[in-house]
């Protein structure tokens, strides 16, 4: 039995969808959505999964993005912001998330 | 401290060679402000490089990603496929060059094919002679304007044979690049 093999895809299946989640509820950069999600373990990946995913979401115009000066003495950040393509896609993942939930908890429920 | 940073970046640019320069430059930059930022934390050399993973990795990641995600055949595509295949070990040493190779050879000879077809019938209905381009089936050689609708079928098969290489290729691709990669 090796649930590692198991939670790593539900992760790949779900990354993107915590990303444009997080995007959504304010603008963040790059480090920022990495430090948040390894607080949670079953979210935990790596700027070579991150950074390759952004640019996939601004390529196809569900996210933007704008290079800013941050704080004194720390470099400048690439903000990524949620476009309205972005929203309805998002609106979409989770009404397909909730599905997949209550399609789930009738199984279970028998 | 810094020296080994720049020369981490720098690698990572280097591998990233195929993409176009404002993206490389884009890619670069994001990677180094989260560098600083790691160091403004307080983490050394060593275990900034440790997180980020080998440079060859993390552009192979970015590589991956735009020869999977827009799978249609560039010549740019196929440069990062060239990069990729230097990237991910011996498989893609073996399989990569062979199928993008006939991707190319095969789309080349599917437009060629036709397009001599089409110079030895308009040579012909001008009644010139040129025996270097016909058609030929053993020893029998194909009139010109038989040879012409001919040719137009084995060019689209060869076009096809061509995709079909091509969609190996980024298969495979995705299929390396989804073993390697660990969330």
């Amino acid at each position: 039995m090796n649930i590692d093999e198991w939670r790593s895809q539900i992760k790949r299946g779900t990354l993107e969808f915590c990303v444009l989640l997080m995007i959504a509820q304010g603008e963040c950069y790059g480090y920022e959505l990495i430090s948040r999600l390894e607080k949670r373990p079953i979210l935990a990946a790596k700027e070579s999964t991150i950074y390759p995913l952004l640019r996939r979401l601004l390529r196809e115009g569900l996210l933007s993005s704008a290079w800013r000066e941050s704080a004194e003495g720390l470099p400048p950040r690439k903000y990524y912001t949620i476009t309205e393509q972005g929203r309805r896609y998002l609106e979409a993942m989770g009404a397909e998330w909730d599905n997949l939930l209550s399609a789930i908890n009738e199984i279970k429920g028998g | 401290m810094e020296q080994e940073l720049n020369a981490y970046l720098e690698r990572v640019d280097r591998c990233l060679k195929p993409m176009s320069a404002w993206e490389r430059v884009d890619i670069v930059q994001e990677i180094r402000s989260e560098i600083l930022e790691l160091a403004e934390q307080g983490l050394g050399a060593g275990a900034i490089i440790e997180r980020l993973g080998a440079p060859r990795e993390l552009a192979a990641a970015y590589l991956r990603d735009a020869i999977v995600k827009n799978p249609r055949f560039s010549w740019r595509r196929l440069g990062a496929v060239v990069a990729f295949y230097s990237l991910a070990g011996l498989g893609g040493m073996i399989v990569l060059p062979a199928t993008s190779i006939m991707a190319v050879t095969f789309m080349l000879c599917g437009a060629l094919v036709p397009a001599m077809a089409l110079l030895s019938l308009a040579a012909s209905l001008v009644g010139i002679e040129v025996p270097w381009m016909v058609m030929q089936l053993g020893s029998w050689t194909m009139p010109p304007l038989m040879a012409f609708p001919v040719a137009v079928v084995v060019g689209l098969l060869l076009l096809l044979a061509g995709v079909g290489m091509w969609k190996v290729t980024v298969g495979f691709v995705r299929l390396v690049g989804e073993k390697r990669r660990s969330l």
